[in-house]
């Protein structure tokens, strides 16, 4: 039906666009992290570990993405207390640490990596669990958590004096971001079949911040669009993968100067979006 | 007893005294202002009660609870809610969710419930907010207004969501910064209005103001500091007099 | 055994203390933290590498060379990656130099190659002993250089026109425009001292460790920010002070733990500081926030 390498753009789109939702989530929170390679570091590493010592592959995939949360609410704790630029550093010192730890651990074959993975990632899981993951999501942005977080992105202490917790609510968006993360670095290794800790540095990191400065930052689509836009792009065009850093930071220079957003922001549907363009037509 | 109190409250920024020893007592079911010049910290006091500061020494206490130490939200739960003199709005998010945020601290339901509940039945305390924010909304005049972003609505309406805002988080005592600021006469006698009907339904207004008809008008007790210190304190007939309200207010740049 | 280990500490900790300065005007001046430095100190070793190469020209020839290169190098970054970004996107300008970095390090990996290379022996180098330590002719250069380097900065700041529009800009931008301070302007040439230091600061640091690659800018950038985050951001002294105190925990950290470590270190501080002392060991100095 499809090609053979159709089908492994896509599954690679698919791992990227369940990564660019785990960044995402901490940013409805106002919590902007280049450190999600990290996570999706430990997410693969624990999964691969785990489904290599016998362990059925989707119980080795949760255990991943929960070990993952949970690193990722230690990391968020010092995080609730610093802010802006100060956070973007913890969660770039955070990647690079886990980096150089996963290098020295003999256990997951430190510098050599860890190979052999049974390759359990297929188109249709990977989807599926992109489509319950924006799904689950999306009722959480329709509650009153997801009020809460967007009130903390706009605007901290006024809604902390209207009763929000701060730092529940921050740490809520920060470990489902980490366990998104996990999901994704789990599928990444059963599909890729082999990693090592150069796959998941700052540059991972970075790469995953471009989905979203493509597609739109403000809304769930937007990192799901870009993911897929460049991920098909840099697969398709073999001077795009030659290349292919050069134009991701070319990506993120130019979408900084013009449309800081996001470069489809604007554009990107989402329901709340939609509505808001309705709302600026009306008294314009 | 009164509902809210505070014991010697001081506040130092890197040496200049905002507030100074400062008591006070706010009566239950009062509409109780606080007036001064600019700079007399007025604003520094509703910050402390909020908790968005620390006070360098003296305490506060809501029905004889200890405040300090809490954090505000802790506090709003309790049951003080506070607008902002340069209200604060969440501008990307419409009249309706704005009062909805108000009602996170009175939704007690976990994660877990919102993400495996049937579908398309919402939760039972979701429901229960909804509908209290739409009471708000009516009580306030603003139901027709309540999907628009409030970055389009007109500078009094705004207000009007401000105070809406705080009363959607269920208080027992707001607390106000200048609430007729910016508005002209008919919308002040309109909030004058609301405030008493407010009130009438056995809340507590504290409110930070500049316009001497309004305090005049609407207050059961009027505290007056000027430099971080009280100067004066009762009902508007005794303040009116008052020479040294008087002098605090012509002495200055007003 | 432990002062020559407290020089070389020293060696390391002024090429530390080079970087960070720049990074510590940058912040302090425009409230940026400059993600591309380390690639700039970078390409300053190489241009000096290649214009020693290629044109056979001395060293301090070459040296002042790069820091041309690089002084034009900051101009050109900060026209794309500053300048034209609009302020109220505050990580904005940051991730743009994330971007450009990227950028150039590939770049330097296609131009010159991905080896590590290393100067050739042009200088000759003289061991003097004192006691039971050795400092060649090198070391001591380099030390002269870093200080005079030093001393040169902060009497530009204290008592030029331009030193104080700098200042000014940092501690109130809206009140040193509307005095006249042309912002742009400043922001250049704040860009362009930086980036020279940091010319120089890959040039040296190529000497100290015989060894140039395009991927020695990623520690450059890191050790430099944390650096600059341990003195308080945008603090000068605090940068040179916290860069020399770096250099010397490292080395002394290869020399009695082990040299895989190494890395480690830099983190350990950078998570140290943000939980215990975000604003640093001396204080912020930065402008208008």
């Amino acid at each position: 039906m499809i090609s053979p390498y159709m089908e492994s753009i896509l599954i690679f789109a698919g791992i990227n666009i369940i990564l660019a939702i785990s960044w995402y989530v901490p940013h409805c929170a106002g919590l902007i992290s280049i450190g999600q390679g990290g996570f999706m570091a430990i997410g693969a590493y624990v999964s691969a570990y785990l489904s290599l010592s016998g362990i059925p592959f989707y119980l080795s995939l949760s255990i991943g993405a929960i070990t993952s949360c949970v690193i990722s609410v230690i990391v968020g704790l010092p995080a609730l207390r610093i802010k802006g630029l100060y956070l973007i550093l913890l969660t770039i010192g955070f990647g690079e640490i886990v980096r150089i730890f996963f290098l020295n651990f003999e256990p997951t074959g430190s510098a050599q990596g860890l190979g052999g993975m049974f390759p359990y990632t297929t188109l249709l899981n990977v989807y599926l669990t992109v489509a319950i993951v924006m799904f689950f999501i999306n009722l959480i942005n329709n509650s009153h958590f997801g009020r809460a977080m967007e009130a903390v992105l706009e605007d901290e202490d006024a809604a902390e004096t209207l009763g929000v917790n701060l730092t529940t609510t921050k740490l809520l968006a920060f470990s489902i971001g980490g366990f998104i993360a996990g999901l994704g670095g789990g599928f990444y290794a059963h599909y890729a079949l082999y990693i090592d800790s150069d796959n998941f540095g700052i540059l991972r990191s970075v790469e995953i911040l471009t989905y979203p400065l493509i597609g739109g930052i403000s809304s769930l689509w937007g990192g799901v669009l870009g993911a897929l836009f460049l991920t098909s792009l840099t697969e398709a065009l073999r001077v795009a993968r030659d290349f292919r850093m050069e134009i991701y930071g070319g990506i993120i220079v130019l979408t900084m100067i013009f449309r800081p957003q996001g470069l489809l922001g604007k554009y990107t549907i989402s329901w709340k979006s939609g509505r808001r363009a309705l709302q600026l037509f009306k008294f314009k | 007893m009164p509902i809210l109190e505070v014991k010697k409250l001081t506040k130092y920024f890197d040496g200049f005294h905002a507030l100074e020893s400062l008591d006070l007592a706010v009566g239950l079911g009062s509409i109780w202002a606080i007036i001064g010049p600019n700079g007399a910290g007025k604003s520094t006091l509703f910050n402390l009660i909020s908790g968005l500061l620390n006070p360098s020494k003296g305490e506060m206490y809501f029905k004889g609870v200890k405040l300090n130490g809490m954090k505000p939200n802790q506090r709003t739960a309790l049951g003080i809610a506070l607008t902002f003199q340069n209200l604060r709005l969440f501008p990307k998010m419409t009249v309706l969710e704005n009062l909805l945020v108000g009602q996170n601290c009175r939704i007690k339901a976990s994660l877990g419930k919102v993400l495996f509940r049937l579908p398309f039945r919402p939760l039972s305390e979701e429901k229960r907010a909804q509908v209290f924010v739409q009471k708000v909304l009516e009580v306030v005049g603003l139901l027709t207004r309540k999907d628009e972003l409030v970055s389009n609505l007109p500078y009094g309406d705004q207000k009007l969501v401000a105070l809406a805002r705080a009363l959607a988080t269920d208080p027992e005592i707001i607390l106000l910064d200048e609430p007729s600021a910016g508005l002209n006469s008919q919308e002040t006698s309109d909030l004058n209005r609301l405030l008493k009907t407010i009130v009438e339904n056995g809340k507590t207004i504290c409110f930070i103001e500049h316009d001497m008809n309004m305090v005049m008008e609407i207050s059961d007790m009027i505290t007056v500091l000027n430099f971080g210190v009280k100067i004066a304190e009762g009902p508007p007939s005794i303040i009116k007099g008052n020479l040294k309200v008087i002098e605090a207010y012509l002495g200055t740049e007003e | 055994m432990f002062f020559q280990q407290l020089i070389n500490g020293l060696m390391l900790g002024s090429s530390y203390a080079l970087i960070a300065v720049g990074y510590s005007l940058i912040f302090g001046v425009m409230g940026l933290l400059h993600f591309a430095h380390g690639e700039v100190f970078m390409v300053g070793a190489f241009i000096a590498l290649q214009m020693v190469l290629l044109a056979h020209v001395s060293l301090p020839i070459a040296t002042l060379g790069a820091m041309t290169a690089t002084a034009i190098l900051g101009i050109i970054i900060a026209a794309i990656a500053f300048l034209p970004i609009k302020k109220q996107y505050v990580a904005a300008p940051l991730i743009a130099t994330i971007g450009l970095g990227i950028v150039m390090q590939n770049l330097a990996v296609k131009i010159f190659g991905a080896d590590q290379v290393s100067f050739p022996e042009t200088i000759e180098i003289v061991n003097y002993k004192i006691g039971d330590v050795i400092i060649n002719s090198l070391q001591i250069i380099i030390l002269c250089v870093t200080l005079v380097l030093m001393i040169l900065l902060s009497l530009y700041i204290k008592n030029t026109k331009m030193g104080k529009a700098m200042r000014a800009s940092a501690e109130r931008p809206t009140t040193a425009s509307l005095l006249g301070v042309n912002y742009k302007k400043v922001v250049l040439v704040t860009f362009t001292i930086a980036s020279a230091l940091a010319g120089v600061a890959g040039v040296l640091t190529g000497l100290v460790y015989s060894s140039i690659s395009p991927f020695m800018s990623g520690p450059a950038t890191l050790k430099g920010l944390v650096v600059m985050l341990m003195g308080g951001l945008g603090n000068l002294m605090g940068a040179v002070v916290c860069g020399i105190f770096l250099g010397i925990l490292e080395i002394f950290c290869v020399a009695y733990l082990s040299a895989s470590y190494r890395d480690s270190l830099t983190f350990v501080i950078l998570i140290l500081v943000l939980i215990l002392r975000p604003e640093g060991l001396f204080g912020i100095r930065l402008h208008g926030h």
